[in-house]
């Protein structure tokens, strides 16, 4: 039952989400294959297409949920803008993304004769998740599902109805089900990046603060990490962290003063915060006061421009990272330019989640294209876990689905994820706009080598 | 050695000062929590949703209207939040001005979930992410004043702290040295003396809630710059730091507010400073620096509640002249005949058993998971049965005791291999230990302080137990979820859904009786004796702290039981859907409404809290009624927000029939029936008893 009255509700609502966001971003944005690199596609996933939608025989289909001769029918439920404590737009903006998605497909003459369908997404209202969802699969109507919510709590009745369902990754404990295709796989909670030291590497920055919410294990061990990890490379950059807090309150009620204070102290030259978007503007509005507002921020969960550009110049020089092909990137030769095309075509405004509902549109797509014309539910799922480069055309570093609903581990990061591991960065300029940093536009991935986790030298990758 | 010693004191300086912005934040908050009590004698947990109504209305009438500082000032603080005293008194508390406490507090507590709401569906107000909101001065956030050196203020928060002292020291003036002031607390003390004295009780009363009012709008809109989204939750979450605020003046001194609300907001800042460092050379300090931040403001609150005797003492003004009033016709006295109650118990058993049977063998997984969520919700309310139907304690903890279960379920599990029934008795019998404990040292205090310390309580679950790795999961939680299973009774395998439904009714109709049993047996009569006259229970030898520690533990107990119920059920402990401290506060609320003292009461709550969203508000019955979903009118599906909304208003009502409004039915069924068979009775003819009685009242209720 929704509480729009919120409070602890809200904060770990809001917390699992947008910290989640930025473990997904910050540890996995994404692995990359094996074989990839800067000068090769391995869109293989694109190659069904035409065979999917042209020549092959029409095969008519019954006792499949959702499939009839003319389309194949999928549910949506989510938490809607007006339910979310942040009021930000989750499942409307995905869905708007998979309608875009779904119309791009079905001017192409759809998949198997049959036109792609999402119904009108159900709001889950942030805690009836388990109920939407049970009335989808009692339905019976639907062959699948996407769902963008901040509480997963209805997805194992999506799979355990035998539905292939696909989401917006920040629930990593739920994504480990094999019928569950997120627009990045399973991630490695507890792994240490690299990102954000070689980020600091660039401009200097030695002395760190690290930040983290007390009442969320997510942030928790975001802000561990992360202090690992300059903690792992200390020798070679001679960064150090000086000031740590991993028990903020949420929200910072009481603000963060006495943290930044102690920044002003020891000399603080970059931030890494493990917190949400709005703890993030209360941060960077108290190091502005407290003369800091030079000191860049490198931000998990900030890639909204809307939000940067409302705050004026507080997030100038920040860095952020972002889990698909930036806005800022070269379009051409990769799915964004379809996307901005059909996103246009629909009137739909265009956004990160937008873009994850078209990521994850393609993911059932391809699973249906792999399955063949005589498809069913456990075909579909079955064939898309078959899948070992999965990259929506180059708008996510390739997903190895055998292995991606299992986690990597700190020790290895190769068996169940892969060579290496790549996050898209860009950094705020004066006119608070996002700009590619690190990589160019064409090659916007900045990638680290798994098999020897020492090596601080990214190599800047495309994936288009 | 004078350097450190000077930058300590350097420091210990500036964390002073970078205190005061939130501290004077919680004390508008206290000042105007301390204000309405002065004025109005209402311990009013609905502040908290006035000042949301100003904040909101100034910031849409700024960003979405685009208007100028001033005339969405004035809309907001000057027209909209004394129209809202101005309502709240004429509609809600004129009528119940000699009601007791316990029942002002539950009619606040629905305004706390129900203003917020309507004024959000009223006004199409959402939350705009990123957009913070702006203060009443131009540049209020971005410009900056460092008077001493050391730490800059922004002008937003010197003017919320101008505001803060100018306030307290007019209002203590107005107390102090003005008639209208005087009349005031007169009112609150006794609105008949007032009248007698040719002071017109009404007007003065609706003055001071205007008064009061106003002062939650210019509260609002003076702390929302503080928050980046506007939420709700967000001010009844700062209210709850208010009252530890407040209470360090015993809700009656409004210097004791301020000093109350900054002494919190520099203690947090200097904890913040030099924990850190303290912990750093002695590690015995670091759990005090992960605990100690949030615990602060519940520390405080509790500790004075417990520790202050002063406050225990602080009664609500009682009117002299109550006595005037005859006597309210006292309904307990209209008994039912056996027949009458054997019939409707077989009549609601007949209906509770063929809903099963359609349910289980014509529902689908939606009604077969809807009707067990009742169930098990109907379980956890059964503890408020217990502990506010009998015992007389509002206690708005009932949340942490059944998180308690669901999560001692999930550790025993998870780390014993333990089955989930023995799990969940544990669980239940750790709870019944964790309230008998807190019953220690809140079973002296005042009703509306035992709800004010088991709120504290809450939110020191939610913020500082619940981290604890062996409560809530910690690391485990977060890599594998906090998975529950279902559980296995010798041969059957309750893993469907079904065959689970079945097993939560079983348990339900247990604890039924256990209440049942307990309202007839010793206990119940114990604590109906006490809420009668404490001294004269004593006097026979009643101990009430024990009977209260029982009320509280057995209470516990069930409300554990039903918290795991409901995790077996999701399968899944899933907190912040289920047991959150203001969705705990909202179970009060509907339980209040609907029966307090009696189990069909409580198993009613449940079915609202659950069905009546989608049957009502999402036309599935009007649907079912017309034969076709698709002639249900265009006006459905309305928003789930008015489930808080109707309900949060519904609970005026208590002060009315605190019985609640189905037993407040029955009896007046009940009493027609008598009227038929003996003739008329001197009370009214509808039954209907005054909120004056709610404390006193000893009658059994029938269901």
């Amino acid at each position: 039952m929704q509480l729009n009255h919120t409070d602890g509700f809200s904060r770990r609502l809001a917390l699992s989400v947008l910290v989640a966001i930025g473990l997904v971003v910050a540890s996995c944005g994404n692995s990359g294959d094996d074989t990839a690199d800067s000068d090769e596609n391995p869109s293989t996933t694109e190659t069904g297409g035409s065979d999917a939608t042209g020549d092959e025989e029409f095969v008519s289909i019954e006792g499949v949920p959702g499939v009839t001769d003319d389309e194949i029918r999928y549910a949506g439920f989510g938490t809607f803008a007006e339910s979310n404590p942040l009021g930000t737009c989750v499942m409307q903006c995905m869905a708007e993304g998979v309608e875009a998605y779904f119309a791009y497909r079905n001017s192409e003459g759809g998949v198997h004769g049959r036109e792609l369908v999402l119904d009108d997404p159900v709001n889950d209202e942030l805690t009836k998740n388990q109920e939407k969802a049970l009335e989808i699969v009692s339905a019976g109507e639907h062959f699948g599902a996407f769902s963008a919510t901040q509480v997963a709590s209805g997805w194992q009745d999506i799979t355990g109805a035998g539905m292939p369902l696909y989401v917006w990754n920040i629930h990593p404990v739920e994504t480990q089900d094999e019928a569950v295709f997120g627009n990045a796989p399973t991630i490695c909670i507890e792994c240490t990046q690299r990102n954000a030291v070689w980020a600091g590497q660039q401009i200097g920055a030695e002395n760190f603060a690290v930040f983290g919410y007390g009442v969320s294990e997510n942030s928790k061990l975001s802000a561990q990490t992360s202090r690992a990890a300059i903690e792992q490379h200390a020798d070679e950059t001679g960064q150090e962290v000086v000031v740590f807090d991993d028990n903020l309150d949420f929200g910072l009620p009481n603000g963060i003063a006495p943290q930044v204070s102690a920044m002003v102290e020891n000399d603080v030259d970059m931030v890494l915060s493990s917190i949400d978007l709005n703890g993030q503007k209360t941060l960077a509005q108290e190091m502005e006061r407290q003369g800091l507002g030079d000191v860049p921020i490198f931000h998990p969960n900030t890639y909204n421009q809307d939000f940067v550009a409302e705050a004026g110049d507080l997030f100038v020089g920040d860095f952020v990272t972002v889990g698909f092909l930036p806005f800022e990137a070269e379009a051409e030769g990769t799915g964004q330019a379809a996307f901005r095309e059909w996103m246009g075509e629909l009137g739909h405004e265009i956004s990160e989640v937008a873009m994850v509902g078209w990521i994850v549109a393609d993911a059932a797509y391809q699973g249906l294209v792999a399955a063949g014309p005589d498809f069913d539910q456990q075909k579909v799922i079955d064939a898309t876990n078959q899948i070992t480069d999965f990259t929506a055309d180059g708008l996510v570093p390739p997903i190895d689905w055998t292995t991606g609903h299992t986690p990597p581990t700190p020790d290895d990061r190769i068996t169940n994820g892969s060579e290496r591991t790549c996050t898209a960065m860009v950094r705020v300029n004066e006119s608070a706009e996002f700009e590619i940093y690190g990589g160019t536009p064409e090659k916007p991935w900045v990638c680290f080598a798994n098999d020897d986790l020492s090596v601080l030298e990214p190599e800047f990758v495309s994936f288009g | 050695m004078h350097v450190l010693a000077a930058s300590a004191l350097e420091d210990l300086f500036r964390a002073f000062l970078q205190g005061l912005p939130p501290g004077t934040v919680y004390a508008l908050f206290a000042l105007g929590f301390v204000l309405t009590y002065k004025t109005s004698g209402v311990f009013n947990l609905a502040f908290g949703a006035q000042a949301y109504v100003s904040a909101a209305m100034f910031f849409k009438a700024r960003e979405q209207w685009g208007w100028e500082i001033p005339p969405a000032l004035v809309l907001s603080v000057f027209i909209l939040a004394p129209l809202v005293g101005l309502l709240l008194e004429g509609v809600i508390f004129r009528h119940l001005r000699t009601a007791g406490d316990l029942p002002k507090l539950v009619v606040t507590i629905g305004l706390a979930v129900a203003l917020p709401n309507l004024f959000n569906v009223l006004a199409s107000f959402e939350p705009t992410p990123g957009v913070t909101p702006a203060g009443i001065v131009p540049d209020g956030a971005t410009v900056f004043y460092d008077p001493f050196g050391v730490y800059p203020f922004s002008r937003d928060e010197l003017v919320a702290v101008a505001v803060a002292v100018v306030a307290m020291t007019a209002l203590a003036g107005l107390f102090r040295f003005t008639a209208i002031g005087l009349r005031m607390r007169a009112v609150v003390e006794s609105p008949r003396m007032t009248e007698l004295n040719g002071i017109p009780a009404d007007r003065i009363s609706a003055v001071a809630w205007m008064l009061s009012s106003f002062f939650a709008g210019i509260a609002g809109v003076l702390i929302a710059p503080r928050f980046n989204t506007l939420a709700p939750g967000d001010f009844f979450g700062l209210m709850v730091i208010a009252i530890a605020a407040a209470s360090v003046g015993k809700l009656a001194s409004l210097p004791g507010a301020l000093v109350g609300g900054l002494g919190l907001g520099v203690f947090i800042a200097e904890a913040n400073t030099f924990l850190p460092r303290w912990a750093e050379s002695s590690s015995w300090l670091e759990p005090l620096q992960d605990n100690l931040t949030p615990a602060i403001p519940f520390m405080v609150l509790f500790g004075i509640l417990v520790l202050v005797p002063g406050i225990r003492r602080a009664k609500a003004a009682t009117d002299p002249l109550a006595g005037v009033d005859p006597p309210p016709p006292s309904i307990g006295m209209v008994e039912r005949s056996r027949r009458d109650v054997l019939l409707s118990r077989v009549a609601g058993t007949v209906f509770v058993v063929g809903v099963l049977a359609i349910v289980l063998t014509q529902g689908d997984q939606v009604w077969v998971f809807r009707i067990t969520e009742a169930v098990a919700l109907a379980t956890i309310f059964l503890s408020i049965t217990v502990i506010t139907g009998l015992g007389g304690q509002i206690s708005l903890c009932q949340g942490a005791f059944a998180a308690t279960g669901a999560f001692a379920v999930f550790q025993l599990v998870d780390r014993y291999d333990m089955g989930a029934i023995p799990a969940a008795l544990v669980g239940a019998v750790i709870a019944a230990a964790l309230g008998a404990l807190l019953s220690l040292p809140v079973r002296r205090l005042g009703g509306v302080w035992v709800a004010i310390a088991t709120l504290a309580f809450a939110y020191f679950f939610d913020s500082v137990v619940l981290q604890l790795p062996f409560v809530g999961g910690g690391d485990t939680s977060l890599f594998q979820g906090t998975a529950v299973p279902r559980p296995v009774v010798g041969p059957w395998d309750l893993g469907s859904d079904k065959s689970f439904l079945v097993f939560a009714v079983v348990v339900l109709a247990i604890v039924a009786v256990l209440v049942v049993n307990l309202r007839s047996g010793t206990l119940g009569k114990t604590l109906l004796a006490i809420r009668g006259s404490e001294v004269a229970a004593q006097s026979v030898g009643i101990s009430p702290g024990r009977a209260r520690l029982v009320a509280f533990a057995v209470s516990a107990f069930i409300a554990a039981i039903g918290g795991s119920l409901m995790a077996m059920h999701q399968e899944n402990v899933n907190y912040g859907n289920n047991f959150e401290p203001f969705l705990a506060v909202f179970w009060l609320v509907l339980v209040a409404v609907l029966g307090v003292r009696t189990v069909s009461g409580a198993i009613q709550g449940a079915v609202a809290f659950t069905l009546f969203d989608p049957l009502i508000l999402k036309g599935e019955l009007l649907g079912w009624i017309l034969r076709s979903p698709e002639s249900v009118p265009g006006v459905f599906p309305i928003v789930s927000t008015w489930v808080f909304i109707l309900f949060g208003f519904g609970a005026i009502q208590f002060a009315r029939h605190p019985q609640g409004i189905l037993e407040y039915q029955l009896h007046r069924r009940a009493v027609k029936a008598a009227e038929k068979r003996d003739g008329p009775g001197p009370g009214p003819p509808d039954g209907s008893s005054t909120g004056a009685e709610v404390d006193e009242r000893t009658e059994e209720p029938v269901g």
